[in-house]
């Protein structure tokens, strides 16, 4: 049975604690309405040291395009770290003792934005679990892409019904600082037909150098893998205006970030002998997350990308199609 | 009592007594900066002038209703907390009069350079973050959110009258 996966703190003495970073990560799709959300607590330096910092997010993409929700920045003297969670005052993630369920609470009323869900993994094992090099030190991953998404949650005040809704939750974590030249681009897109589609890659900020593509589709309890000769990731790029950037204080220190070359279609194809499939997601809002490393000058944005897609599919020699929503993480 | 910095002459010696003691080189950037040249500053009724004499910072309130000479900054405390949670950028806070910079170009530059190192060292200095959550604990969340949503939907209502008119002019291809 799937479990989901810890922090991986430094211990004391570990020389690369300085460069520590840790995070639990999880999107809620909600096709009908077209709204992506995404939580995300973070861990940014070693956690003894007092300049380090636990970052909370929490962003609701809406109909008009406008996104809902804020950030909270905290000292870990502030915060609540545990190996299964992360507590702030108004986010937490946290993983119950058994690893089967995932926690998530968020309490920001004044940002239009208040959450009590639980996600349990609907896979019998976990999509992903790699390490790989990534700047000055390497980046663990490890996905539960297929999750069931129960409680409440409250959009700029509309209670949203999530009937079973579909999540996602990914843990990274490794040694890195923010301004390196380290970046990477990466999807979720849940569709019609029970499918989840996931896909990632690292590359420099330029998005030049690209690393070999994981892609992996999800239907039903069924996954289909691909290796990265199968995989054919693109995108069309123009300068695309970020309607919200997070925090606002590092945001008003890169007012030339603000509109930056995103990708406006995204397509995804891989063919292997058993599945085929094309998907085409096309972005309809952005909101950026600035990370400014707290050890030393640096650093690195991520662009969230949300919208709707279309699949065309040959799984298993059927065809199908079917439509859904997603999310684009492009990282600069 | 509390201990808190509550006049524009109090929160600028905490910013920078603050910066000094963790990064004393980005401090002597600023006074390098600063170039012993007088500034006048103003947070709604808070109006006073700094200065550094001798590597030292002199801030010094002025009346409310003293003349502001050249360079000088204003703005007030909606604005800081709308830019600090993210519900204003600094373009349109300068573009809408939310923040005035007057002075020569040069002037100018320094000043939003100065404000540049002060925010991007407070993401390494916790005692600079702590004055910024001081801060917004003095001023509500709840407003900057239905400001913007305010200046949101009034930049709309212009652009679609800009395209009534465009249109009506036949300026501009026609919207399918």
């Amino acid at each position: 049975m799937t479990r989901f996966d810890t922090l991986r703190p430094p211990v004391i003495g570990d020389p690369t604690a300085a460069a520590y970073k840790d995070w639990f990560h999880l999107n809620i799709f909600l096709p009908e309405s077209g709204r992506v959300v995404l939580i995300n607590l973070s861990l940014h330096g070693a956690p003894w040291d007092s300049r380090a910092r636990v970052v909370g997010v929490a962003l609701a993409s809406a109909a008009d395009g406008d996104w809902i929700g804020g950030v909270e920045v905290a000292a870990f003297a502030n915060s609540t770290v545990e190996t299964q969670a992360i507590f702030l005052s108004t986010l937490s993630i946290a993983v119950t003792r058994d690893g089967s369920a995932l926690h998530a609470r968020v309490d920001r009323p004044e940002d239009g934005f208040e959450a009590d869900l639980v996600a349990h993994p609907l896979l019998p094992a976990a999509g992903l679990d790699l390490t790989a090099e990534f700047g000055s030190g390497w980046i663990g991953w490890s996905a539960v892409p297929v999750l069931s998404i129960s409680g409440s949650l409250k959009i700029d005040g509309e209670e949203i019904a999530l009937n079973d809704a579909r999540g996602y939750h990914d843990h990274n974590w490794g040694r890195w600082f923010w301004g390196e030249d380290v970046a990477w681009e990466w999807g979720a897109w849940v569709l019609g037909d029970d499918i989840t589609i996931v896909a990632a890659r690292g590359t420099d900020k330029a998005h030049f150098n690209r690393q070999p593509p994981h892609v992996f589709l999800v239907q039903d309890r069924r996954v289909y893998g691909f290796t990265p000769n199968q995989i054919a990731l693109s995108y069309q790029g123009a300068p695309t205006r970020t309607v919200r950037r997070l925090p606002g204080s590092l945001a008003a220190i890169y007012p030339d970030r603000r509109s930056p070359d995103l990708p406006q279609t995204v397509t995804l194809r891989a063919d292997s002998p058993i599945a085929r499939f094309e998907l085409e997601f096309e972005t309809g809002t952005a909101a950026q997350l600035l990370l400014s490393d707290p050890m030393r000058p640096g650093a690195g944005f991520i662009n969230e990308l949300a919208g709707r897609c279309k699949l065309v599919a040959t799984l298993d020699q059927g065809l199908l199609r079917a439509e859904g929503v997603g999310v684009f993480e492009y990282v600069e | 009592m509390s201990n808190s910095p509550r006049h524009l002459r109090d929160w600028i010696i905490a910013l920078y007594t603050a910066l000094e003691e963790v990064e004393p080189h980005r401090a002597r950037a600023i006074r390098k900066l600063a170039n012993g040249q007088i500034s006048r500053m103003v947070l709604d009724g808070d109006r006073v002038a700094l200065r550094f004499h001798k590597d030292v910072l002199r801030v010094t309130r002025l009346r409310a209703s003293a003349n502001l000479k050249n360079p000088n900054g204003s703005t007030d405390r909606q604005t800081v907390t709308a830019l600090l949670l993210g519900y204003m950028e600094v373009s349109e806070a300068i573009s809408q009069d939310y923040i005035r910079l007057r002075g020569t170009a040069d002037e100018v530059m320094a000043i939003c350079a100065i404000i540049e190192i002060l925010v991007d060292a407070s993401t390494r200095i916790p005692a600079l973050q702590k004055l910024a959550n001081a801060f917004l604990a003095t001023t509500g969340s709840e407003a900057p959110r239905t400001d913007r949503r305010k200046r949101t939907a009034k930049a709309r209502a212009i652009a679609r009258r800009e395209r009534a008119l465009l249109d009506r002019e036949r300026l501009v291809n026609p919207i399918d």
